[in-house]
C-alpha cells in the first residue's frame, strides 16, 4: 500500500497541477485502483506499476479540467443547464459517465464514422439522404454505417476491460 | 454479428426511425431471436442519446483524459487518425494542452525518456531529424552537411542585428473609456495593476498606443491579433490588418471594444497583442499583456 501511495503522490506532485486539494486528488486515485483492484480488474499483475500510474494520470487530467471550470466533457452554459433541470445526484453521476463513455468512443472512431454520428443519430437522416450527401448507393451507406456501430461497440467494449476505465461488474464507468 | 446477417446494417436507421414499415417489422422480428443485433441495438441507441449538435460539440471539445493519457504515455499505440486528431486539438485547445504538458512533466519526473515535442507525430520537423540520423554517419551525406552547418551557424550567430524593417517590441501603454470616464495607464517591464473593467457600465473601448509607426508595420504580410484569455484559454480574439490601423502623434494605435458585461465578474483575463507574420520569428509572439479584471456592478 505504502508503494502504491508512492507511485500517485510522485503523479499527483510530478506534475505543475496545482491542485486545490493534492493529497484529496492523491486519496481519489487510491479509492479507484482500490476498487479496480477488488473488483479483480488488474488484468496484468506485471505491469502493475505502469497500470496504476496511467490511472493516477488520467484522474489527475479529469481533475485538472474539473479544477479549471472548462470541464473536460461539458460546456458550462451545458453543465449549468444540467445542474439546473437535475436533482438527483446519483442520476448527474450515472449521465456524466455514461457521456464520458460515449464522449471517449466518438474520440477514437474515424472522422468519418463521427460525421455519420451526426448525420444518422443528430439529423435522422434516411440512408437515402445520406447516400446522396456522400455520392454512393444506399446499400454502401448501410454497410458503411454499419461498419462504424461495429468499431464503436469495440471501442466501448474495449474500454469496460480496460483496468481503470470501467468497471466490468457494475457497468459503471470508472476512469 | 457476422457481415452476411442482413438485418445489422438496418439497426442504425431502426434506431433513427427512417426504415420502411417493412423493414422495421423484419427488424423487430429478428431481434428478438439474436443477441449479437441487441448488442449493436443497445450500441446505437447509445449513440443515438448523444447526438444533438450541441452533444457532439461538448464531445470534441477537450481531448478525453484516458485518450490525452495514452497519447502522452505511447502515442504510437493510438491510430494516426486519432493521433492526428489529438495532436490538431492539442493545437487549438490551451487547456488540453496544458494538461498534456504537465503529463510529460510526470513522464519526465517518473524517470521515463523525456518527450521531445508535444506535438511529435509525422510534423515535418520530425521527418527532417529521422532523415538526418538515419544519414549521418554516411560519407556524403556527412559532408553536405558539415558544409550546410558552415554556412548556417555564422548566419544563426548574427545575434542582435534587427531584422531591417523589423517592428521592435514593444509594450503600449492603454487609454481606457467606459462611460464619461477615461484613464491611462501606462505599462512597463514591472508588473502593473490589473485594468478593472465595470459591468453595467456599457462597452469599453481600449486603445493601446503602442510605440511603432505606421512604417514598422509597412512590411507585406504582417498583421496583429489582440486575444483575450481567462485560465491561458482564449475566449475572444480580433485580427487587425496592418494598413487599418490608425495612429495617434505618430504612433500605431490598436481600439479594442469589449463589453464587460460579457465577461463573468470577478474572474481575471489577460490581454494580449500579438504580432502575426507567416514565417516570421515573432509570429504568434504576445508583444503586450496586460492583466484585466472585471467588477459586478455595483460592488466595491
Amino acid at each position: 500500500v505504502e508503494t502504491v501511495r508512492g507511485w500517485v503522490q510522485s503523479v499527483v506532485h510530478g506534475g505543475n497541477w496545482r491542485f486545490s486539494d493534492a493529497e484529496g486528488v492523491a486519496q481519489e486515485i487510491q479509492l479507484r485502483l482500490l476498487q479496480i483492484v477488488r473488483d479483480d480488474r488488474v488484468r496484468d499483475p506485471g505491469g502493475f506499476q505502469k497500470f496504476v500510474y496511467s490511472v493516477a494520470k488520467h484522474t489527475c487530467v479529469r481533475i485538472y479540467h474539473r479544477e479549471r471550470r472548462a470541464g473536460p466533457s461539458e460546456d458550462p452554459a451545458q453543465h449549468e443547464e444540467r445542474l439546473r433541470s437535475e436533482t438527483d445526484p446519483q442520476d448527474d453521476l450515472e449521465r456524466q459517465e455514461r457521456f464520458e463513455t460515449m464522449m471517449y468512443v466518438f474520440q477514437r472512431l474515424p472522422g468519418a464514422c463521427r460525421e455519420l454520428w451526426g448525420w444518422v443519430y443528430g439529423e435522422k437522416l434516411a440512408a437515402a439522404e445520406v447516400g446522396e450527401k456522400l455520392g454512393i448507393s444506399v446499400n454502401n451507406v448501410r454497410v458503411r454505417v454499419h461498419r462504424c456501430l461495429q468499431k464503436a461497440r469495440a471501442i466501448r467494449e474495449s474500454l469496460e476491460l480496460a483496468p481503470g476505465s470501467a468497471s466490468g461488474a457494475n457497468g459503471r464507468f470508472v476512469p | 454479428v457476422s457481415h452476411g446477417d442482413p438485418i445489422a446494417p438496418l439497426i442504425p436507421w431502426y434506431v433513427n426511425g427512417t426504415l420502411e414499415a417493412e423493414e422495421r417489422r423484419r427488424v423487430e422480428g429478428h431481434l428478438s431471436g439474436c443477441e449479437g443485433c441487441r448488442a449493436l441495438l443497445a450500441s446505437a441507441r447509445g449513440q443515438a442519446t448523444q447526438a444533438a449538435p450541441g452533444d457532439l460539440a461538448s464531445m470534441e471539445r477537450h481531448v478525453h483524459p484516458r485518450l490525452l493519457t495514452a497519447y502522452a504515455e505511447e502515442p504510437e499505440s493510438l491510430e494516426e487518425e486519432t493521433a492526428r486528431w489529438v495532436e490538431a486539438k492539442l493545437e487549438k485547445c490551451p487547456t488540453c494542452r496544458a494538461a498534456y504538458e504537465r503529463l510529460l512533466e510526470v513522464e519526465a519526473r517518473l524517470g521515463r525518456a523525456p518527450l521531445p515535442e508535444p506535438v511529435r507525430r509525422a510534423g515535418p520537423a520530425r521527418r527532417v531529424w529521422e532523415l538526418l540520423s538515419s544519414t549521418v554517419l554516411q560519407p556524403a551525406p556527412a559532408l553536405a552537411y558539415l558544409v550546410l552547418l558552415a554556412l548556417v551557424v555564422p548566419w544563426l550567430l548574427r545575434e542582435g542585428e534587427p531584422e531591417p524593417g523589423a517592428p521592435p517590441l514593444t509594450s503600449p501603454s492603454v487609454m481606457t473609456v467606459q462611460g464619461e470616464r477615461a484613464s491611462r495607464a501606462e505599462s512597463g517591464a514591472e508588473p502593473v495593476a490589473p485594468l478593472v473593467l465595470e459591468q453595467g457600465r456599457g462597452a469599453v473601448l481600449l486603445e493601446l498606443l503602442t510605440e511603432l509607426t505606421p512604417e514598422d508595420l509597412a512590411r507585406p504580410g504582417l498583421d496583429w491579433s489582440v486575444e483575450l484569455a481567462r485560465d491561458g484559454e482564449t475566449v475572444w480574439s480580433e485580427r487587425h490588418e496592418a494598413g487599418g490601423l490608425g495612429t495617434r502623434e505618430g504612433a500605431v494605435v490598436v481600439p479594442v471594444v469589449l463589453d464587460p458585461d460579457r465577461l463573468d465578474a470577478g474572474d481575471g483575463y489577460d490581454l494580449s497583442l500579438r504580432i502575426r507574420r507567416p514565417g516570421d520569428p515573432l509570429d504568434g509572439q504576445a508583444l503586450f499583456r496586460r492583466a484585466i479584471a472585471v467588477k459586478a456592478a455595483g460592488s466595491r
